[in-house]
């Protein structure tokens, strides 16, 4: 260890300095070792360790500060001089450049993405001011929702902290008056909505307080996407009716493209009218938001709502205890579900970076260090330490210049292929481009790396030491202590990359043996949602559904149809929640359980090849008036009715809605609804007829066929189209492209994670190749002299692997700490195996193992042939 | 007008002051003029300043260093041993004497 650190010493300070310091320390060392041993050992260390660090840093600071009075007089001729002298190289130059383009262009790319989703401000005035408010049971984190209209109105009448407050909830329209009706979504609005977020209508106004009156004329407000598609970008649409669920409205305005909110799909917004009044305090599905007043801090606005709060708990236990008003800034509130993969690719790709411009920099150095005499030369004719350093850092800067123009002209491709291949569910993607922020980011890196390119080989060669022409062949191994420190950072790099991809791909394989619940195999699907005036009545539905039902299953192909509010890996949020009340128990206010609610038809479990564990499905006798029904899932079965049978008990909904309590004649699984990584909570089926929720308007047709599910698509649409042909359908499409829809945003992190591994792993594979190529080149004498006293090529030849071996652990243990530091990122990504998952481990080693052999086979046979005599004789 | 002594920053002096002090009756290193400085300033110098400074001020001229035998108790390694060069004792004295000159008839309220 001690000569190690000889060895470090010499790095950054003369070989006699070192010298004289590493015995001063021996002394010190001896003179305490008499009195305690262990703590001599612990003043060695740490002394050695402060002078170190101190005559490094002094080191890098005089590099810097020689770079730093770098003049640039005459730069024109030397600029020329030094693009010419790496066009002597040209393969060499080449790989540099290609090599920071992808490094550069990934990143940009990336950093694109990131930034346009995680950091670019919303395009309102003063968007910091602009919160989130969620609702959350006490200890629980908050999600997307949170807020019923009831809340919302009493928070908004106390004001507090805020300038105001606004809200607005998902909804879906049947939009008539255009050529064919369409379903749109849309955002039903408070009349405080556009004026807090304070951005101007493109054409015509925005809806204000005014338009937001129950009873009032309909008014509506066209996102610049429904404008352009389907009035043709027409200015004329201002004024001109619609009809919106068949009511009247009026096109007040239409918005820029900028504007998306909250989320990225809406297409129009309507004021609340009223309409949301009934909608029970209970039902937390309402997008909140508020602007602070400018001295208001979120922690008081917070604490401000949580007082409100707090009374509204008093008054109604039965919906509001435990629950609390949680702020957070709009655009983290917005983007909370992407954010940890998209931070984590980013530092992958930092990573990626990292090593591209540490493989490069070692490329320049071993260039250097064969332009020695060059440089000695320069020196005595005069050149000072500016002159010599001048020389590095124009030639670094034409390669940084060169890979990060090369690499801004891939990150455009890249950031459009990118937003092809994101999943549809990543919010806020419109927006993302290579913008002048993201550019300043490639350009600040590159102005990093120019500096350690211009600093590597002034540094590690000693050039700024050279003294004349003879001091060209003095320095034995100028730089290798160096470099290998490099090549042993590339493989941290790759190994902390490879843990990363390898841990995706183990969760990716866990999420893909999770057992659906049902066989999405041969499954279409065609969504509607029935809206008045056509379907203003229950009989109206279900006459509707008994019809569309009828004509999908006589559909050539289809072997079964069935309806269902709610399918199977449901990306359109239409899940409904009730709070259930088991006859018999009694409940304190607010402990009801809370269970998921699906109305069905009665094929719907056989179609769907969901079993029925218990009792029986549903048949047409379960109509409406007869006795009500219900299908439990067998998480309701377990956690309502531990170790006995549901079957025959009965419970109502704490809301009061139905018309009494519903008998339990069977269970059946639970299915993946919320993708395959979420189990299903507690879950209620009843028959379409009998259903409970009014509101409950969307359903969704499922299709068992027979042969390509695809193929069968459009004549499932034209028969339904035979039905109502004034009744838009949406979500036509197949259950497995549902499936692979809840995979897309795993997938997605994990292809790019695999890709950033690889190249990663293919840098520090040709980096160590290099970096042992090297070591055979500068050790050819000893080897010789080894070889010449008998040892045999086979000795030699394991000396060298043993060499990359080391090197390779090195990074593995430097890599190691990279994970370990990175693993919070890292686990919020995981599925079904822990950070600490040996196959992986294991796998990674066998991949390093296969990359050092093959890096280091090629060097240590050209060792092993060396031949002594010519070795020895050439130095 | 004397002919001017190079420049000296508060620290170079303190050092080479430590290295006049420790090269009295023994040779003056690393080890001895750390300790001195530590003792005479009363306050903790890092080791590695010293030995930046020690190596900067031989590269001015200001020292003269000199290696001695190699001994087992520094582990085999020779000792760089300082000297005072005659411009440096120039240097020193001009200093003392611009700060002498500024002091004269100054008393600071404790």
């Amino acid at each position: 260890m001690k000569g190690l650190l000889a060895s470090l010493l010499g790095r950054v300070a003369d070989r006699s300095l070192a010298d004289s310091i590493a015995g001063d320390l021996e002394e010190g060392y001896r003179r305490r070792r008499s009195s305690s041993r262990a703590g001599a050992t612990i003043w060695y260390w740490r002394t050695a360790m402060a002078i170190l660090s101190q005559l490094a840093w002094r080191r890098t600071v005089d590099g810097l500060a020689v770079l730093a009075a770098v003049r640039f007089r005459g730069l024109g001729a030397e600029a020329r001089q030094a693009a010419r002298s790496l066009g002597r190289t040209p393969v060499v130059t080449l790989v540099i450049v290609a090599t920071l383009a992808l490094g550069f262009g990934l990143n940009t790319a990336i950093f694109s993405v990131v930034h346009g989703v995680l950091f670019r401000p919303l395009p309102f005035d003063r968007p910091h001011e602009i919160v989130f408010v969620h609702g959350a049971r006490r200890g629980e984190e908050p999600g997307i929702f949170g807020t019923s209209y009831p809340d919302y109105q009493d928070f908004a009448h106390a004001q507090l902290g805020f300038r105001g407050l606004a809200t607005s909830t998902y909804w879906t329209f049947t939009l008539t008056g255009t050529e064919v009706p369409l379903r749109v979504v849309g955002q039903r609005v408070s009349g405080s909505f556009f004026p807090l977020l304070g951005m101007p209508a493109l054409a015509g106004r925005t809806i204000g307080p005014d338009d937001d009156r129950p009873g009032g004329p309909e008014v509506v407000v066209l996102s610049h996407g429904l404008w352009q598609r389907f009035f043709g970008g027409d200015p004329a649409v201002i004024g001109r009716n619609l009809s919106l669920n068949g009511q009247p409205a009026r096109v007040i305005g239409v918005m820029p493209e900028a504007f998306r909110f909250p989320f990225d799909n809406v297409e129009l917004w309507v004021p609340a009218l009223g309409e949301l009044d009934t909608i029970p305090r209970r039902s937390r599905f309402f997008s909140t938001f508020g602007r602070l007043k400018p001295a208001t801090t979120m922690a008081e606005a917070e604490a401000d709502l949580t007082r409100v709060a707090e009374a509204l708990e008093r008054q109604y236990p039965d919906s509001n205890q435990d629950w609390r008003p949680v702020l957070r800034a709009a655009v983290p509130a917005l983007t909370k579900q992407a954010r940890p993969r998209l931070l984590l690719l980013f530092v992958a790709v930092v990573i990626v970076l990292l090593v591209a411009c540490v493989n490069v920099t070692t490329l320049i150095v071993s260039r250097a260090a064969a332009r020695r005499p060059e440089f000695a030369l320069r020196a005595a004719l005069g050149a000072g330490r500016c002159r010599l350093a001048r020389v590095t850092l124009i030639e670094s800067a034409w390669l940084g210049a060169a890979g990060l123009g090369a690499g801004l002209a891939l990150a455009t491709p890249a950031v459009t292929l990118l937003r092809s291949l994101a999943p549809s569910n990543l919010p806020r993607l419109s927006g993302v481009t290579v913008n002048w922020t993201v550019a300043g980011w490639a350009a600040a890196a590159m102005a990093a790396f120019v500096c350690a390119g211009a600093l590597a080989p002034l540094v590690s060669l000693r050039l700024l030491r050279l003294r004349g022409v003879g001091s060209a062949t003095v320095a034995g191994r100028p730089g290798s202590w160096g470099r290998r420190a490099l090549m042993a950072g590339q493989i941290a790099g790759a190994f902390a990359l490879l843990v990363a991809a390898g841990l995706l791909t183990r969760s990716f394989s866990r999420v893909l043996a999770v057992d659906p619940g049902f066989n999405p195999r041969d499954l279409a699907t065609v969504r509607v949602s029935l809206m008045p005036p056509a379907y203003r009545t229950l009989d109206q539905q279900i006459d509707y559904v008994t019809r569309a039902l009828s004509v999908l299953g006589s559909t050539p192909g289809v072997v079964s149809a069935a309806a269902v509010s709610q399918p199977p890996f449901d990306s359109e949020g239409s899940g409904t929640t009730l709070a259930a009340a088991v006859e018999g128990r009694s409940y304190a206010p607010g402990s009801h359980p809370i269970v998921a609610y699906r109305a069905v038809s009665a094929s719907y479990f056989a179609t769907i090849g969901l079993r029925v564990l218990d009792g029986r499905g549903f048949t047409d006798d379960d109509r409406r008036g007869a006795p009500l029904v219900a299908v439990v899932n067998r998480t309701m079965a377990a956690r309502l009715w531990p170790g006995e049978s549901p079957i025959g008990r009965r419970f109502e909904f704490a809301d009061g809605r139905n018309a009494g309590a519903l008998t339990i004649v069977g269970v059946v699984g639970d299915v993946a609804t919320d993708g395959l990584e979420t189990a299903e909570p507690p879950s209620v089926y009843a028959p379409y007829p009998q259903r409970s929720l009014p509101f409950l308007r969307w359903m969704t047709f499922v299709a068992r066929t027979e042969g390509d599910v695809a193929a069968q698509l459009p004549s499932l649409r034209a028969r339904l189209q035979g039905v109502d042909p004034y009744q838009p359908f949406y979500g036509v499409g197949t259950m497995d492209a549902a499936v692979q829809r809840t995979l897309a945003e795993r997938r997605f992190s994990l292809v790019l994670m695999a890709l950033f591994a690889g190249l990663t792993l293919l840098l520090a594979a040709m980096g160590l190749y290099g970096t042992l190529a090297q070591r055979v080149a500068e050790r050819s004498r000893e080897i010789g002299v080894r070889l010449a006293l008998g040892a045999l090529p086979s000795h030699v030849f394991r000396l060298v692997m043993a060499e990359g071996a080391w090197l390779v652990a090195a990074g593995v243990v430097v890599g190691a700490g990279i994970v370990w530091v990175g693993m919070p990122l890292i686990r919020q990504s995981l599925f079904g195996v822990t950070a600490g998952d040996a196959w992986t481990y294991v796998a990674i080693a066998l991949v390093l193992g296969a990359v050092t052999i093959l890096a280091g086979a090629v060097p240590s046979r050209l060792a092993a042939r060396t031949n002594p005599v010519t070795a020895i004789r050439g130095e | 007008m004397r002919p001017a002594a190079p420049a000296l920053g508060e620290f170079e002096q303190i050092v080479l002051l430590a290295v006049l002090r420790a090269g009295t009756g023994e040779d003056a290193y690393g080890v001895n003029v750390h300790a001195e400085l530590e003792r005479r300033t009363r306050r903790r110098v890092a080791r590695g300043a010293v030995y930046m400074t020690l190596d900067r001020l031989e590269k001015k001229g200001l020292l003269s260093s000199y290696l001695t035998a190699p001994t087992p108790e520094r582990g085999g390694r020779a000792k760089r041993c300082y000297r005072v060069t005659k411009p440096a004792l120039a240097a020193l004295r001009e200093s003392r004497r611009a700060l002498l000159n500024l002091w004269q008839g100054l008393e600071l309220a404790e």
